[in-house]
């Protein structure tokens, strides 16, 4: 009986350990170049992501101020659609897994 | 030569000599002389590709880049000019997306073999010194095209 009990806590711990693992985001990264206008970088992520003048001009800045910036973070394959979207536009970019 | 917003939201191309011309075919030379890694090689350097990424999406990157050029050589071939090289060129705004990214094309060239974000962008052509005939004419390049993104993104794009 003590052997079961234990098999029975042991499975219950690993499973309850697995439902609690989280998936770690995949975070999209765009990159200063010296040809891209400033203007035109904030209509792309403004396009892309959907997100406001506001914050597609700060991404923009840190992008052109700190030679890159992490605009988007989520799932892969979600991740991989914007760098797809963002290598048309002739942006330089790519896709890491947040550690 | 002229370049003006439409009523229609596009913008119109008045050239009105051969050297307006020679500057506008210009662009797909300069986009299609891009020398070593492609345009999509340099884009995706800090890229880990997987063979799915390669297969699937990285042509039709490549096939957008190359469509674009085309489109533009296609567009000025077409353009109407008569005995004195006057005429008329119209971008829509459906087609400015195109025209830009051509354009992009032709200035990542230029930047990448004469370094053209070195040069002060705001000194005037005889303060930047003594650069040499090919230098010079593609610092005038790269103004214009620069100019030219200026206004499709100011009127037709953005």
């Amino acid at each position: 009986m003590l052997v079961n009990e234990t098999r029975f806590g042991t499975s219950t711990e690993i499973q309850s350990s697995t439902r609690n693992q989280t998936v770690m985001p995949w975070t999209v990264i765009v990159y200063d170049d010296p040809v891209n206008l400033m203007q035109y970088v904030t209509m792309v992520f403004r396009k892309v992501f959907g997100y406001s003048e506001d914050k597609a001009v700060v991404l923009m800045k840190q992008v052109h101020e700190k030679g890159r910036s992490l605009v988007w973070s989520g799932e892969k394959e979600k991740a991989e659609f914007y760098v797809q979207q963002l290598h048309s536009y002739q942006l330089k970019a790519s896709m890491e897994q947040e550690s | 030569m002229k370049l003006a917003p439409t009523l229609e939201g596009g913008l119109r191309i008045d050239a009105d000599a051969a050297e307006d011309w020679i500057v506008l075919d210009a662009i797909c030379v300069d986009a299609t002389s891009l020398p070593g890694l492609s345009l999509y090689d340099r884009l995706s350097e800090k890229m880990v590709k997987d063979p799915d990424w390669e297969e699937f999406v990285v042509p039709e990157i490549r096939s957008q880049f190359s469509d674009e050029v085309t489109h533009v050589s296609r567009a000025l071939s077409a353009a109407a000019r008569d005995d004195d090289q006057i005429g008329s060129l119209f971008i829509t705004r459906e087609d400015a997306p195109i025209w830009y990214g051509a354009i992009n094309q032709a200035r990542m060239t230029l930047e990448h073999v004469y370094k053209l974000s070195d040069l002060d962008e705001f000194a005037e052509l005889d303060e930047l010194g003594d650069l040499g005939q090919e230098k010079l004419s593609a610092v005038v390049r790269g103004h214009f095209y620069s100019t030219f993104q200026s206004l499709l993104l100011e009127y037709v794009l953005d």
